[in-house]
């Protein structure tokens, strides 16, 4: 296989290639989009009331994750979810959040997940990771990346049994939704 | 000089075409990225997350050929070694020799004894000073331990100095951090035939993390002839990473120890009959090393960095008997200015202490030398505009053989949007003589009487013979490039290289020397010294296409062309230089099945190697792997599928007798808790 020339070949690639670049990407940081979804899926669910302790009390956010992940989650820091200001924990143990409402779980931090689980079950507290079978491990969030985009899979029944209220507009949003184990 | 007036036409006709679509996208106005928390969760969703750029942003706006490997392209490919990987970057000849011994280079200069690549592991130089290249057999890591493996094609010696000549492979390994927890896998086939790797990471104090990694298999053997190569091999290894992170130092200490068993069959040669006398013997190697890096903000501005390490390998095989000490110190300071200028200075220091016994078809006198370098380098990274950078530096180094070295580079980078960098680069590198370039002796060829290159009636026995007064080889390679990330779904990377060599090794003109064994003349010895008299050019260009075509399945391609012009004075000269394909691709397919099942295949091409009569060879891995749950993961992996069984490259070195490589099928159960 002789080619005729390997510029020749070069420029048919550039020519090629090129006119498909009218749509530039813009780069957000992944960190950042995931914890934006985390932030926005929070926004479609209802917490029972004994979940806060006092009418003032913060929502506290758990983040087990490497420290490019928790940075992500720290463009959060002010805002409100269920008019409550959001509080940001890096736990290194299930112990360390008894007063979390939401917790995110890495896929590296999935056994952390594992490790509080039995504790945490019955709790009022919504789980949402990037791992892959996050959702049949009962988490209640699953933030799945197909192709380039985020899909969200929703396990109902475990948010059923913490007591967590899930929007149905918030289904609708859904790639899968989970209703009986 | 008429290929740089070519190139020259070329690169101003490719300019304009260049000029063209770059005005057109130019007009199409940034978008400043919208505050995500102010987005509806639908948009959010439609977000376009760049996964198919893996590059962080330093690489995508680099100046050099750089290709990287990352954690997912090592577990989708489904190899076992670090060889097998890099046969996905294009320009890279991979060849395996037998069942444990590879050949490798960058951009030609292939072969058994390539030496004009250098290898490193965090930092460590893992290349020999015997030959100036790598036993790829002993390069071994627990493959989750890799975070990276970033190569580099072209000289990269401004920075990390001599024998950076035609590539570099960093290979970078992930903190203890990055892997807490317990991570396992084992894995058992035809040819991969049983082996485990263990990893244990765990948090001591807030500020210090550490690992432990273990990992053993067997190798089966490949096939000679139609019956077994008893190649077979066996090697288990040891490691552990410390990370210390606090608010004044902080740094990593990494430390090895392995061992290794490999059979490999030689020919020792004969001086009657065909000539041929082949016997198997097994290699014993082991080694290990101590590193340790710490790295200080002096100021906001500048940064301090120190690194010692020590590296043992001792090593008995049909050739030589060695025994290798390394000691080496660097100091890097760094100082970024308010302008953005970026300055790096650095200095080092490097020992190498060796006690070599020939042992067959080879000689080194002396058995046991002392020698080293030592050198300080300089880059400076000056952002001219917002859109262009320029890099300038050198490496100025003292060795013990060739006194000093200058390997000046010069980049300039060229951002005219966010996703597309343009750069150019003309460097200089050398490669220092080896101790068997300086020392030793070694059998290449047996030439039968009759032979052109020997019209005696006796065998010539041809050697390759060192000499104090070899100098260094020199390459100035001229590279322009282009990396695009066309959209969130495509990323493109072209390279052009022009490499012109000066003082390349070869042993012409053999001095004939008849034998007497016995009273009886028995055969010729043929005697080239090492002299640096070669000289010629290559070229060729490099593309990688990485396409997410849709949610569940990726494409990467690459393709690389090349093409040697040397005016070689013998055959012997052109077959020692000329162990290259002059066009190699491969094409990657990442699909998933569902959530939980992936189906990769990798389908590779290496062009004939001419000199050697080794055809073109179409070669194809598949891979299936099947996430059990949040803990476990089962693959089924076949490898060099097309091929019951294929020899892939043939040695310079008559004594090292290459096999056939084996179709193999092993399957691998990971685990993580």
């Amino acid at each position: 296989m002789e080619l005729p020339s390997i510029y020749q070949l070069l420029l048919v690639l550039c020519l090629f290639f090129l006119p498909i670049s009218a749509e530039a990407g813009k780069n957000y940081d992944e960190n950042q989009l995931k914890a934006a979804i985390s932030y926005k899926v929070a926004k479609f669910v209802t917490w029972p009331e004994d979940a806060f302790n006092a009418d003032g009390a913060p929502f506290v956010i758990c983040v087990f994750a490497e420290d490019d992940v928790v940075e992500g989650f720290d463009s959060l820091e002010g805002q409100t979810i269920e008019g409550r200001t959001i509080q940001l924990t890096t736990p290194q143990s299930g112990q360390a959040c008894q007063e979390g409402h939401l917790f995110y779980f890495s896929e590296r931090h999935i056994k952390m997940f594992d490790q509080i689980l039995p504790e945490f079950k019955d709790r009022p507290v919504l789980t949402i990771s990037d791992m892959k079978n996050f959702s049949s491990q009962e988490g209640m969030i699953t933030l799945i990346n197909r192709g380039n985009k985020t899909r969200l899979i929703i396990n109902l029944s475990s948010a059923f049994q913490a007591r967590l209220k899930i929007s149905s507009k918030l289904n609708v949003l859904a790639t899968k939704v989970i209703r009986d184990k | 000089m008429f290929f740089i007036k070519d190139t020259l036409l070329f690169s101003c006709k490719l300019l304009t075409v260049l000029m063209t679509f770059l005005t057109v996208l130019i007009s199409v106005e940034e978008v400043e990225a919208n505050n995500l928390l102010e987005m509806s969760l639908e948009d959010l969703l439609n977000v376009q997350v760049t996964t198919v750029s893996k590059v962080p942003h330093s690489l995508l706006t680099s100046a050099a050929a750089i290709y990287v490997i990352d954690q997912d392209d090592i577990q989708r490919s489904g190899a076992s070694s670090i060889p097998e990987l890099l046969k996905m970057v294009p320009g890279m000849s991979v060849a395996q020799l037998d069942a444990n011994r590879w050949a490798i280079s960058g951009r030609g200069f292939n072969g058994q004894f390539a030496n004009k690549l250098l290898v490193m592991i965090d930092g460590r130089s893992v290349y020999t000073p015997i030959f100036s290249g790598v036993y790829w057999e002993t390069l071994d890591l627990v493959l989750a331990e890799i975070e990276r493996i970033e190569v580099i094609r072209g000289p990269g010696a401004a920075l990390w100095g001599a024998n950076a000549v035609n590539g570099v492979i960093n290979i970078i390994t992930r903190t203890a951090k990055q892997t807490l927890g317990t991570e396992a896998s084992a894995w058992g086939g035809t040819e991969e035939r049983a082996g485990f790797s263990l990893m244990q990471s765990a948090m001591i104090s807030s500020d210090d993390f550490v690992r432990l990694s273990v990992k053993s298999y067997a190798r089966d053997e490949s096939q000679l002839n139609g019956s077994g190569a008893e190649d077979d091999m066996r090697m288990a290894k040891v490691g552990f990473r410390w990370d210390h992170t606090a608010l004044q130092w902080s740094g990593k200490t990494t430390g090895s120890f392995y061992q290794n068993r490999a059979g490999s069959h030689f020919d020792r040669t004969s001086f009657t009959g065909d000539y041929h006398s082949y016997y198997n013997d097994d290699s014993e190697t082991f080694g290990g090393h101590l590193l340790t890096n710490w790295d200080r903000a002096l100021s906001s501005q500048s940064h301090l960095s120190l690194q010692f390490y020590y590296d043992y390998s001792y090593r008995d095989e049909v050739f030589y008997e060695s025994e290798t000490q390394i000691l080496d110190a660097e100091a890097q300071y760094r100082y970024s200015f308010t302008s953005g200028q970026l300055l790096t200075l650095g200095l080092n220091f490097r020992a190498y202490f060796d006690d070599l016994t020939a042992i067959e078809n080879t000689s080194m006198t002396p058995a046991e030398r002392e020698y080293g370098f030592y050198g300080f380098y300089l880059q400076d990274e000056i952002p001219l505009t917002d859109h262009l950078t320029l890099i300038v530096g050198s490496k100025i180094e003292n060795n013990d053989m060739t006194d000093w070295e200058i390997q000046p580079n010069i980049r300039l980078a060229w951002f005219p949007l966010s996703n597309l960098t343009v750069w150019g680069a003309i460097s200089k590198a050398v490669r220092t003589p080896s101790r068997m370039d300086a020392d030793g002796q070694i059998l290449i060829k047996v030439y039968p009487p009759g032979d052109v290159s020997n019209p005696t009636t006796l065998p010539g026995f041809y050697y390759f013979t060192g000499s104090d007064s070899f100098d260094s080889e020199e390459l100035i390679a001229y590279e322009v490039g282009l990396r695009h990330l066309i959209n969130d779904n495509i990323i493109t990377d072209f390279t052009l290289f022009y490499n012109d060599y000066d003082n390349l090794r070869t042993g012409p003109g053999p001095d004939a020397e008849p034998v007497f064994v016995d009273g009886i003349p028995t055969y010729v010895k043929l005697t080239g010294e090492a002299v640096n008299t070669l000289r010629g050019h290559s070229y060729g260009f490099e593309a990688v296409v990485e396409w997410q075509v849709n949610d569940d399945w990726k494409l990467m391609g690459s393709y690389s062309f090349m093409k040697m012009d040397f005016d070689f004075d013998s055959e012997l000269e052109e077959f020692l230089n000329s162990l290259y394909s002059r066009h190699q691709g491969s094409l990657q397919s990442h699909y998933n099945v569902t959530d939980n099942v992936q189906f990769d295949s990798w389908l590779t091409y290496t062009g004939k190697v001419s000199i050697q009569d080794q055809p073109e060879i179409w070669d194809l891995n598949l891979r299936l792997g099947w996430q059990v749950n949040s803990q476990w993961q089962l693959e089924l992996i076949g490898q060099n599928l097309f091929h019951d069984s294929q020899r892939q490259l043939t040695s310079e070195v008559i004594s090292m007798v290459s096999t056939e490589i084996e179709r193999g099928f092993f399957m691998r159960a990971n685990c993580r808790f």
